[in-house]
């Protein structure tokens, strides 16, 4: 039985700014506590559409079992301040994404991760026009 | 009269006597010289060595095989190099050379206002774009499609065809006068001889093309630029012609590249473009540029420029214009648009 992901996100609707501070929570549930090896939580952009897939991390934690924290599976919550740039941006042939992912290690080299996407900054698309005059 | 064709010329410090496009002229000439001369010996003596023509003897360098060929190279270097000077130098004063030296030195002070790169580091921050005073604004734009490169290598190309052409010509001549021609080779030097002359004919209108439609520079109050923000631009457009019209858009480019199979093939797709300088100017004459001013604001809601390894979106101003003889030519600006500075910030 697959484990279950969650990852709660707070004030992030309708989207973040640049400078936002992100708060996350997250929690794994639905697996024995020896059965979870690592979490690694992220927070990261990544390109979707014609190009191949880019992406960066902006912040990253990884939490191996051990004495001190014995239990993964334990809520856990972190904050982070969100960067200036990239903006989140849907364009023709290009996506520019953000997310907090949660991955989860599992025995024999098994995987399972879940992504909570969100948005940075307010614009849209570029096709908004630039108004001029000569 | 007698000033006109004066014969000697006085020179103080940086300060002479006579024509300043005569002495382009003749600048231009001597370089030109070099260029051709440098480029023809230079063909002629690496063909006789490399290649056995029957009937002509190799080139007798004795030992001085390499100091020829590095003589010869500078020769072609130096008049390559000093007529790309002179051709962008020509029409522009010492003292407006030295003005934008000094705005440049007074650029310095305004580089602390910038973003900082490591802020934004999916944002392409070249230094060209920035480091380039301008006359009438703040900031003078690199272009990216300049003639110049695409000129020298049909110079270069030109060179080359008409240089071979005068190795295989001589040859020719040579067996026609010791009475054994060789017809096929008259056969294949005619038609060498038609390809450079369609080669040096096309070489001549593109230079020609090129020296009637001057550079274009186009000039901003502040970079980098904001969305939501307003800022003056200036266009200036040298040369000789008659310009029926010219326009300026900002436009927006998503490239994406992507691997199939072993290919690694790159789309480019156009998602914005927007007017915003339209003018109807008239002759443009040597020495009094085309100057004209408008203003540009950015909508609030534009994307950021963006770069990644395999991903970008790129903002340009791209300049578009026609001449009365139906010619048209298009320049590229690249700008850099940054996002909102926000309130945190």
């Amino acid at each position: 039985m697959e484990p279950l992901l969650s990852i709660q996100l707070f004030d992030h609707l309708p989207a973040y700014h640049p400078g936002d501070m992100l708060k996350c929570d997250y929690q794994i549930d639905a697996v024995d506590r020896g059965e979870i090896q690592a979490i690694e939580a992220s927070v990261m952009w990544y390109t979707e559409g014609k190009g191949d897939e880019d992406m960066g991390v902006h912040y990253f934690e990884r939490r191996l079992a051990a004495a001190d924290e014995p239990d993964l599976r334990e809520l856990r919550r972190f904050q982070v301040e969100l960067p200036q740039s990239p903006l989140t941006y849907h364009g023709g042939i290009i996506k520019v994404l953000w997310c907090v992912r949660l991955r989860a290690f599992l025995p024999k080299g098994k995987e399972t991760t879940l992504d909570h996407p969100f948005r940075l900054g307010s614009m849209t698309l570029t096709d908004s026009p630039a108004k001029s005059k000569s | 009269m007698a000033r006109r064709f004066q014969l000697w010329q006085k020179k103080r410090g940086h300060r002479r006597t006579g024509s300043r496009i005569a002495g382009s002229v003749g600048e231009g000439l001597l370089f030109a010289s070099m260029l051709l001369g440098g480029s023809f010996a230079l063909i002629a003596l690496t063909t006789s060595r490399l290649v056995n023509i029957p009937g002509v003897s190799s080139l007798n360098t004795g030992s001085g095989l390499w100091l020829s060929v590095i003589v010869l190279t500078s020769f072609v270097l130096i008049g390559a190099g000093g007529l790309l000077w002179n051709l962008l130098t020509a029409g522009t004063s010492a003292e407006r050379r030295k003005a934008l030296a000094s705005k440049a030195a007074e650029l310095e002070l305004l580089r602390p206002q910038f973003p900082d790169a490591k802020d934004f580091p999916t944002i392409p921050l070249n230094e060209n774009l920035f480091n380039s005073p301008g006359v009438h604004l703040t900031y003078r734009l690199p272009c990216s499609t300049t003639p110049t490169w695409n000129l020298l290598a049909l110079a270069v190309l030109c060179l080359m065809l008409n240089g071979l052409l005068a190795a295989v010509a001589m040859v020719v001549i040579k067996s026609f006068i010791a009475g054994s021609p060789k017809w096929i080779l008259g056969v294949l030097m005619m038609s060498m001889f038609w390809a450079a002359v369609k080669l040096t004919w096309y070489f001549l209108a593109k230079l020609n093309e090129t020296i009637r439609i001057g550079p274009t520079a186009i000039e901003v109050s502040d970079l980098p630029l904001f969305p939501g923000r307003r800022y003056d631009i200036c266009i200036t457009q040298t040369g000789r012609m008659s310009l029926r019209s010219m326009k300026v858009s900002l436009a927006c480019d998503e490239s994406a590249t992507y691997r199939e199979g072993t290919d690694v093939r790159n789309e480019v797709r156009r998602v914005s473009l927007q007017k915003v300088l339209h003018c109807d100017p008239n002759d443009v004459v040597p020495g009094t540029p085309f100057v004209h001013q408008g203003e540009l604001v950015l909508s609030p809601e534009i994307m950021h420029s963006f770069q990644s390894s395999s991903n970008a979106i790129q903002w340009k101003l791209v300049v578009e214009g026609r001449t009365v003889r139906g010619r048209s030519f298009e320049r590229v600006f690249p700008v850099v648009v940054f996002p909102p500075i926000s309130p945190a910030e």
